[in-house]
């Protein structure tokens, strides 16, 4: 046999067998094209020298692609090769030795693998440029360019390496295949996949007991405070929860499937109806052959939601925090001892005075700055226990909160609110989730020992402020001093004297129209004096502002990547499965027209199977995602989202373009079906 | 009145583009109620579209077919599938059972479709489980069922509906000389609790169970013989002998 000849035999064997290798080239080169986007954003040096968690990120993001793409590979080439049995069996019957064919499946591989990596060089490269621009864009960075992303040939060689990886396995597979198996064996496997239904019960009833603890895990998780073992704890019971779920998903999809569809079955008057009767043993055969293909692409339709979920709620959170925590760029500060002297409104403003003009005093015109606003504030120790603010207890300093006190009339500059409070109302907003919850509602409390109402405040508790905090905001200045030296007075001793003043901190807050050097240059002039003694510090909060940006775009960037992978897999399954039930379909459907069957019900009746089968994964991938919402929003705590709405809107947001998407692959697919039957 | 009248057939396959094949050029017989007709002749002689023309899985290109009053082509598109059901029943050379029903669903298959309640389909089931030796498999898969079980299992869905006609194709091409024989004396014993049955074969042991044989050749019936009072071997061998002759080409008696 001529090499000739044997091109010839792999050439028309690509393009009879076209309906399973195109979406197994389209599926397979987008994975390898985004591992080879990841690499070379991670050795672009644009990228290096931006955060530097960026790459680290990046290159943990690389390797989860790169072993979902040898799953889904493996999974596209098992499917292929299982259609194609018969075809192997007839080479065999026709004489060709079990070398020749090796030889052909080489070239066809081969061809493939050509094929495969130049696509995935062309995705990754044309990708790379779009996801380049879509980073910058994401960590807030309009001043690069494309020239900044060029092809990188050390990521396109590590991605040669792991496709030609991928495939010398797949060719070893292969000929392992060929040469255990005989002919008739081979003819005769193709047929073999119509078993009737067989369940374990025990294994059904298992799998929903592993859901249901997987459930309770993810529900019942209460909120921790945040320190770093339970944080660790956070995160380990996620993922006991998770694994719960995906092997009960599994056992349900296989075992308990059959058990309730055999279940219909005994409640005759119910089974033995025309409609009934050919829709449950057609979901029994269709739930036997496609039980794993359809738990798998549940597992990965909720992986799907959860890595676009979060990140962009993590994201979402620490960019509102950071504007609320850091509303203007520069600051001027003092540290005041809240004593007697200071505790009158008149002698508080004309502190304040001071700092202003001081700050004034440096800027070349007024017009400079903008947006200024006063900012006061005291961060006292203390607790919040059965509905009353209480000093702490110095004996016992486990479970510490903090009050951060702050004057109305500094929280409606900053935010440009206009809530006015009686002398006996305070608003409350705390970064610890019951709290939090707690105080979305007016509630009654005591305050420094007297009745207060607490009226929910709209703006949050940053974490980096103090882990367990609450925000209270009082109606004037002299509330404040009383109520911070109040909290203060937690030593034992009565001595006026021995007792530590508390302080506050005001700050003046500004943005500007200059740039970064020109304004820094103006707080060092700041800083050098000083008011009452006092020094005057000086910051800016521009760095740390876009660190956050860029850690938070590198973030929302992974999970999209890997959320697109997800998805990639995920449609390739799909595709796949929606082709072996038209395959499986076409003799039965014969056999039931032969019957007395009419062709309307045979057509309802697959296409009420095909709906269910097509949506049940959606629909339970949707209840597993809202199941994990709770211990998702407890693990987006750390990234201080405090807003449950605001998570649950973005399930929202996800959910319903991945339905959207889910539904447009399943019309191209149903499309294919429909051929393959006819 | 006889059960089914064959008026005239003929059945041209191909369009104005393909060569025309005529697989049926001019056939008449009618079936009188309770007859077991075989109907003989080699691959290509136009048997098997004389049944499917029966059956109205094909429409004829020319001719009348009437079942029991009923012109075929009278019967409109919606109608045919209940009609199939109810009026006739099928058992195939490859016993067209469906893998993932149970045998006792797959018998049931039509009977539910046509609307009965459970336990009149278990009644019906009842009377005739026995005579088909079956009811001990009947909770199993055709998969855990033997060929000749499965098809004693797609004889049970064929009657189950008490058809005016059943239609048999090659029912004994996949199965063993044991099992065939023994089919082919169901068949005989299903007949003569009054059941009409029209059967296609080229197995002259399979055909010499019935009481008449058709011979097709060429897209017309040659002959037929009557068993009359002959006993099975000795109408086996009448059959070969027209086989041979109908193979020579020596008979000219045409109906």
């Amino acid at each position: 046999m001529n090499f000739k000849m044997r091109w010839q035999l792999a050439r028309k064997n690509l393009i009879a067998n076209k309906i399973f290798n195109v979406p197994f080239v389209i599926s397979s080169s987008l994975l390898l094209g985004i591992f080879y986007i990841l690499l070379s954003l991670l050795s672009n040096d644009y990228v290096q020298h931006r955060h530097p968690a960026l790459p680290q990120l990046l290159s943990l993001a690389a390797i989860v692609i790169a072993i979902l793409s040898v799953i889904f590979i493996f999974y596209g080439n098992n499917f292929t090769m299982k259609n194609r049995n018969q075809e192997l069996g007839l080479y065999g019957i026709l004489g060709l030795e079990k070398k020749h064919i090796a030889g052909i499946f080489f070239l066809e591989s081969f061809i493939l693998y050509i094929i495969t990596f130049l696509c995935a060089l062309i995705n990754g490269f044309i990708l790379g440029k779009l996801s380049f621009l879509t980073l910058n864009y994401l960590v807030k960075d309009y001043t690069s360019s494309l020239q900044n992303y060029s092809f990188d040939s050390k990521a396109a060689l590590i991605t040669l390496l792991l496709t030609t990886g991928i495939f010398i396995l797949l060719f070893i597979i292969t000929i392992f295949k060929i040469g255990l198996s005989s002919p008739m064996q081979l003819f005769n496997k193709q047929k073999s996949g119509e078993k009737p239904p067989k369940s374990n019960k025990l294994i059904g009833i298992l799998g929903i007991i592993l859901i249901g603890i997987g459930y309770f895990l993810a529900i019942h998780q209460k909120a921790l405070p945040l320190t770093q073992s339970n944080i660790s704890l956070l995160i380990r019971n996620f993922f006991i929860a998770v694994l719960f779920v995906i092997s009960g998903t599994y056992l349900t999809f296989i075992s308990g499937s059959i058990l309730i569809l055999k279940s219909f079955q005994k409640r005759k008057n119910y089974y033995y109806k025309p409609k009934n009767f050919l829709f449950i043993n057609g979901m029994l055969k269709r739930m036997s052959s496609n039980a794993i293909g359809l738990a798998s692409i549940t597992v990965l339709s909720t992986g799907i939601i959860l890595s676009l979920v979060t990140p962009l709620t993590a994201a979402m959170g620490l960019t509102q925090i950071t504007k609320e925590a850091m509303a203007r760029d520069y600051s001027a500060s003092l540290h005041v001892p809240l004593n007697q002297k200071i505790a009158s409104t008149q002698e508080f403003e004309k502190l304040t005075d001071k700092l202003k003009q001081q700050v004034l005093a440096v800027y070349p015109k007024p017009s400079d700055i903008k947006n200024m606003n006063l900012n006061v504030s005291t961060m006292i120790p203390g607790n919040f226990k059965d509905n009353k603010f209480i000093t702490i207890d110095p004996t016992n300093l486990d479970n510490i909160s903090y009050f951060i006190i702050e004057t109305v009339d500094q929280t409606n500059a900053l935010y440009h609110d206009n809530h006015k409070l009686k002398a006996n109302e305070i608003m409350v907003a705390s970064n610890h989730i019951s709290a939090q919850r707690f105080f979305s509602k007016k509630q009654k409390v005591e305050f420094m020992g007297q009745k207060f109402t607490a009226l929910p405040l709209g703006h949050l508790v940053a974490n980096q402020d103090a882990l367990n905090a609450y925000r209270i905001i009082v109606p004037n200045w002299e509330t404040l001093v009383k109520a911070a030296n109040y909290y203060n007075n937690y030593q034992e001793s009565k001595n006026d004297e021995s007792r530590a003043l508390a302080s506050a901190e005001i700050s003046l807050n500004w943005d500007s129209k200059l740039n970064l050097e020109q304004n820094s240059h103006y707080l060092s002039l700041i800083s050098d004096h000083t008011i009452d003694q006092q020094p005057i510090i000086t910051t800016t909060t521009i760095d740390i502002k876009n660190s956050i940006y860029e850690m938070n775009g590198g973030i929302i960037f992974i999970g999209l990547l890997i959320g697109i992978s997800l998805l990639v897999g995920n449609i390739l399954i799909i595709v796949y499965k929606q082709f072996s039930e038209g395959f499986e379909d076409r003799a039965d459907f014969k056999i039931m027209k032969n019957v007395g069957l009419t062709p309307q019900l045979i057509n309802q009746t697959s296409r009420k199977q095909i709906l269910w089968l097509f949506f049940l994964p959606l629909i339970i991938a949707s209840i597993h995602a809202l199941a994990s919402s709770n211990i998702i929003f407890m693990l987006l705590h750390l990234f201080g989202v405090n807003d449950f709405f605001n998570l649950m809107q973005n399930f929202g947001i996800v959910m319903a373009s991945f339905t959207v998407i889910y539904i447009l692959v399943f019309a191209i697919t149903s499309k294919l079906y429909v051929k393959i039957v006819k | 009145m006889p059960l089914l009248t064959l008026k005239n057939i003929q059945k041209i396959y191909g369009s104005k583009l393909t060569p025309k094949i005529e697989a049926l050029k001019n056939v008449s017989f009618t079936v009188e109620e309770g007859e077991f007709i075989a109907i003989m002749g080699e691959s290509g002689s136009g048997k098997s579209t004389l049944l499917n023309l029966i059956a109205t899985l094909d429409t004829p290109s020319a001719g009348e077919i009437i079942l029991n009053e009923t012109p075929l082509h009278d019967l409109k598109s919606s109608d045919i599938s209940a009609f199939r059901r109810n009026k006739l029943g099928f058992v195939f050379q490859d016993f067209n059972l469906l893998n993932t029903f149970t045998n006792r669903d797959n018998i049931y298959l039509p009977l539910v479709l046509s609307g009965f309640k459970p336990n009149e389909m278990a009644e019906r089931l009842t009377k005739i489980a026995p005579t088909l030796g079956i009811t001990e498999i009947l909770d199993r898969y055709p998969y855990e069922s033997s060929g000749g079980q499965q098809q004693r299992v797609a004889i049970a869905r064929a009657i189950i509906t008490q058809p005016e006609l059943l239609l048999a194709d090659e029912p004994t091409g996949a199965l063993d000389s044991r099992s065939s024989k023994m089919i082919m004396n169901l068949f005989q014993t299903i007949n003569q609790q009054g059941q009409t049955v029209l059967m296609v074969t080229h197995s002259t042991k399979a055909a010499a169970h019935a009481k008449r044989v058709l011979f097709i050749k060429d897209g017309i019936v040659f002959h037929e013989i009557y068993k009359g009072d002959d006993s099975y071997l000795t109408f086996m061998e009448k059959i070969n002998e027209m086989q041979i002759l109908l193979d020579q080409g020596g008979v000219n008696n045409e109906l």
